[in-house]
């Protein structure tokens, strides 16, 4: 049995789709979680200074954390991202591994079980 | 006839630079299934330190539950446990999160590098601070969570040293009880002068003494805010990341 090339581009775009469009989906609830404190404490680091209840080096010091915020906010991001290739990578690997196993069953030559436990 | 053979050498080079990179996608898949290995980019996920932060979370919670109006000057030997208890916890969380291994190896490397996200510009700098903005954020949280812990850690501690300087002193607390007695000695003392002064028999209001002023400020509710929502969003982010480490393989 031989590997049709058009089926297999097919079930690879599938596989990628499905990943890509949870991942946006996730991406897109936790954006708005963050956008949301970013707005409320931006709010009040502005109203605490001007009532005087924190100085310079306070209002310096809360700078930063907002700057962190936006950090963990892009640290986070970049996670998503590598548990996406992770993703992607074992979609694709088991359809690419898949239909290899396929056509040499087909063939009379069976293949090991392939193993994607943690390397 | 030698720009010819020139550009007969230029051509091979070329393709064969074009051909390494076609092979590429390939050369990296084939290495994937030969290793017979997962990719892994990002740690291994745990289910205690997903169990400790989601405490850590109700733990905060019931915390800024008792202080949602600001904080009172008094009872901070109290709330000194409380912050104590806390910290102590997002600590371990902390030592779980350094204690589990982190993805290695070449493979690790080559998509961690091509992936790879700019630091965004600073706010505090731009505001004439001087936190370097240039280390990308993936340095400061290359081990996220326990990067976030520390966080939490210095968050919770510039509440603590706010309530810490705006508490009531042992001295604090006995001028403000000596200056209630007086106040209820004070008011007495009006109550039987007004009523001797209406019975008509001659006492005036400046026999009675001024009442006191309680001596103790609080921390505000705003302050208690600010801290309330850097703390949280802390939390939210290390369960982000965290959830995000379990669903790898969904």
């Amino acid at each position: 049995m031989s590997i049709s090339v058009d089926d297999l581009i097919g079930d690879i775009g599938n596989v990628m789709n499905d990943i890509l469009t949870k991942d946006v989906k996730l991406l897109r609830g936790y954006s708005e979680t963050k956008a949301k404190s970013i707005a409320r404490y931006t709010k009040l680091i502005a109203e605490s200074y001007a009532a005087g209840e924190i100085d310079e080096a306070e209002l310096q010091e809360e700078l930063d954390e907002l700057d962190l915020m936006i950090e963990r906010f892009v640290r986070n991001l970049k996670a998503l991202t590598n548990t996406t290739v992770e993703r992607l990578i074992a979609g694709v690997t088991n359809v690419l591994y898949g239909a290899i196993r396929m056509a040499a069953t087909g063939a009379g030559v069976p293949l090991p079980a392939l193993d994607l436990g943690e390397g | 006839m030698r720009d010819t053979r020139v550009k007969q050498i230029r051509r091979r080079l070329y393709f064969s630079a074009h051909e390494r990179i076609r092979k590429l996608p390939l050369a990296v898949f084939a290495a994937i299934i030969l290793s017979s290995c997962a990719l892994q980019l990002e740690p291994s996920y745990d289910a205690r330190i997903v169990k400790e932060i989601e405490t850590l979370t109700l733990d905060t919670q019931t915390f800024f539950a008792s202080i949602t109006n600001g904080i009172p000057a008094a009872g901070f030997s109290e709330r000194e446990k409380a912050y104590a208890a806390l910290a102590g916890r997002a600590a371990a969380i902390k030592i779980y999160a350094e204690a589990r291994p982190a993805p290695s190896g070449r493979l690790v490397g080559f998509f961690q590098n091509l992936i790879s996200v700019p630091p965004p510009p600073s706010l505090s700098a731009a505001a004439g601070g001087d936190r370097s903005s240039g280390s990308p954020s993936e340095d400061r949280y290359e081990n996220a969570t326990a990067g976030y812990m520390e966080d939490y850690l210095r968050n919770l501690k510039r509440l603590a040293d706010k309530d810490k300087e705006n508490a009531a002193t042992v001295g604090d607390l006995s001028r403000f009880e000596a200056a209630q007695a007086g106040y209820r000695d004070a008011l007495a003392a009006y109550q039987k002068a007004y009523s001797e002064w209406v019975s008509g028999r001659g006492l005036k209001p400046a026999d009675i003494g001024s009442a006191p002023t309680p001596p103790l400020g609080k921390v505000s509710e705003r302050y208690v805010g600010l801290r309330q929502i850097v703390l949280n969003d802390i939390l939210h982010d290390a369960l982000f990341y965290e959830r995000d480490i379990l669903n790898r393989k969904r």
